[in-house]
């Protein structure tokens, strides 16, 4: 039955029972016609009453789902969008997880090779000033070097010290050889004695043979004296050979010790000069070992800083560790808030669909009475639902 | 020189750095990589000082100082802080726990070295 006709039907049925009312002539009867005719009007009101209330129920649970879908349309890529973003989160706190680990192995391997140089700086630093050490200060608290300046300063001392002796010597040889001389005047002397003595016994031999008989004794005196002056000279001539003789050696030594002497000090100035040369060199290089020492040793500080430095930079891993975790915290909490969103919008689609209208039908169940409301009810929900 | 360090901190290279600097000075060193492994490690050991990190996995800092104290063998070890963390709040937590002292990250070991003087003799 066209739904647009039917007002036009009902105004119709209504003048034909009013005719019919009128033609009806006993009054009961009428009476009787108009109240079945309003009882019919009545149930089909209504029944159409209520299957408008249904239609409208059905058209706003309608509505409401259309509204519902539209909404889960709109939400759905945004849900679906979310879903994804939460996922590719987990692969960038990975990432960052990985650049921690990787700058942590680095910077383990870093500090290794760090700590071997370091080490192997201070063990060749001190080396250096081991040996060092020993050139200036020697193993007994005396250095080689101080050593070796001692005893060539003794050694130049004790040739030193020669040459004076010999100088002596030179002069005792002098002294010898003027008491050769000596000697010998005594003995040409002696000589001159022994021959004027000869002489005077020959003179007094002669006086005593013109003597005669009386002077025999006296020939004999005169005779033994000739022998004495003989002996005497005898023995000034062996004198004379003898000192003669160390006369000549003792020139010869005196000669040989004063070419000696006279080369010994030129050649003691010589060694004077050079051992003064090698002290001088000598205290020399000192001096420079003990400049290298003192570089050393500001070198030393300087490394000792330089580690120092290198320490600190060395942390860098653990502080941008510390960085990239507050990173990652925040980006892991973003991610479940993500997804609680994506969850969230998800059920509100699905409360739209369901519980609002599950709602209304169970409130307008309670209040319906009869069954066939109910009837009515349900067979419009379940329509539009299908 | 005898003395032993403790030094506990979640990241090995930090711990590398630390050693190096403690036994660059002459002093012997046990290393933790946090507080519960540092408890473990120490089982009543004699040691003179500890240097310890805030933030770490398992037991943090301030917690394992508490722990530590409870032990009548460390009661009067000094604690020393080693951390990114600089706020005052912070700090007073620390030294209302037992620390003795705070250092800075980074730490140049001149500044390790003095802090540690200080407190081992």
């Amino acid at each position: 039955m066209g739904e647009a006709r039917k007002p036009f039907i009902v105004i119709s049925a209504c003048m034909a029972i009013a005719v019919i009312v009128t033609l009806i002539p006993d009054f009961w009867m009428r009476i009787a016609v108009v109240l079945i005719w309003a009882g019919f009007a009545a149930a089909s009101a209504y029944t159409a009453l209520m299957k408008f209330r249904g239609a409208l129920l059905a058209g706003a649970e309608q509505a409401h789902n259309q509204k519902a879908a539209e909404m889960e349309q709109q939400i759905a890529p945004c849900c679906a969008l979310l879903s994804e973003r939460a996922r590719l989160i987990p692969v960038f706190t990975g990432q960052l997880q990985e650049v921690i680990d990787q700058t942590e192995s680095a910077a383990l391997s870093m500090g290794e090779s760090f700590m071997g140089i370091s080490d192997r700086a201070n063990a060749l630093a001190g080396k250096a000033h081991e040996a060092m050490r020993m050139f200036t200060a020697g193993q007994d608290g005396e250095s080689m070097t101080h050593m070796s300046r001692n005893t060539m300063v003794d050694v130049i001392g004790l040739m030193q010290s020669i040459i004076p002796t010999l100088r002596e010597s030179l002069v005792q040889m002098e002294t010898i050889i003027e008491q050769a001389h000596n000697i010998n005047q005594i003995v040409a002397e002696v000589e001159g004695i022994a021959d004027q003595t000869n002489m005077l016994a020959l003179n007094a031999a002669i006086e005593a043979a013109r003597a005669g008989e009386h002077g025999r004794g006296f020939a004999i005196v005169a005779d033994e004296v000739r022998k004495l002056s003989d002996r005497s000279n005898a023995a000034a001539s062996q004198i004379r050979k003898h000192t003669v003789q160390v006369e000549r050696d003792v020139t010869k030594i005196h000669a040989n010790f004063h070419v000696v002497c006279d080369s010994g000090a030129e050649k003691t100035e010589n060694a004077e000069n050079a051992v003064n040369q090698a002290l001088q060199r000598i205290d020399e290089t000192v001096h420079a070992a003990e400049q290298r020492m003192s570089e050393l040793s500001a070198d030393t500080e300087s490394i000792a800083r330089e580690i120092g430095n290198i320490v600190v930079s060395m942390q860098f891993q653990d502080i941008t560790r510390q960085r990239i975790e507050h990173v990652i915290d925040p980006l892991k909490a973003m991610q479940a808030e993500l997804e609680n969103v994506a969850e969230k919008a998800h059920d509100m689609s699905d409360a739209i669909k369901a519980q609002d209208c599950s709602r209304g039908a169970n409130w307008l169940e309670q209040m319906y009475t009869m069954e066939s409301e109910r009837k009515t009810l349900q067979a419009a929900l379940q329509g539009k639902r299908n | 020189m005898g003395k032993t360090l403790l030094i506990v901190d979640d990241s090995a290279s930090m711990r590398q750095l630390v050693s190096f600097a403690l036994k660059g000075a002459g002093y012997d060193v046990i290393a933790a990589a946090n507080g519960k492994d540092a408890i473990g490690k120490l089982g009543g050991a004699k040691i003179d000082m500890v240097v310890t990190d805030l933030n770490m996995p398992e037991m943090d800092g301030i917690t394992f100082i508490k722990e530590l104290k409870k032990n009548a063998a460390y009661k009067f070890t000094p604690v020393v802080m080693l951390t990114t963390e600089s706020q005052e709040n912070r700090k007073a937590e620390g030294k209302l726990a037992g620390a003795s002292g705070w250092i800075v990250k980074p730490f140049t070991p001149d500044q390790l070295i003095d802090t540690v003087k200080r407190f081992v003799k």
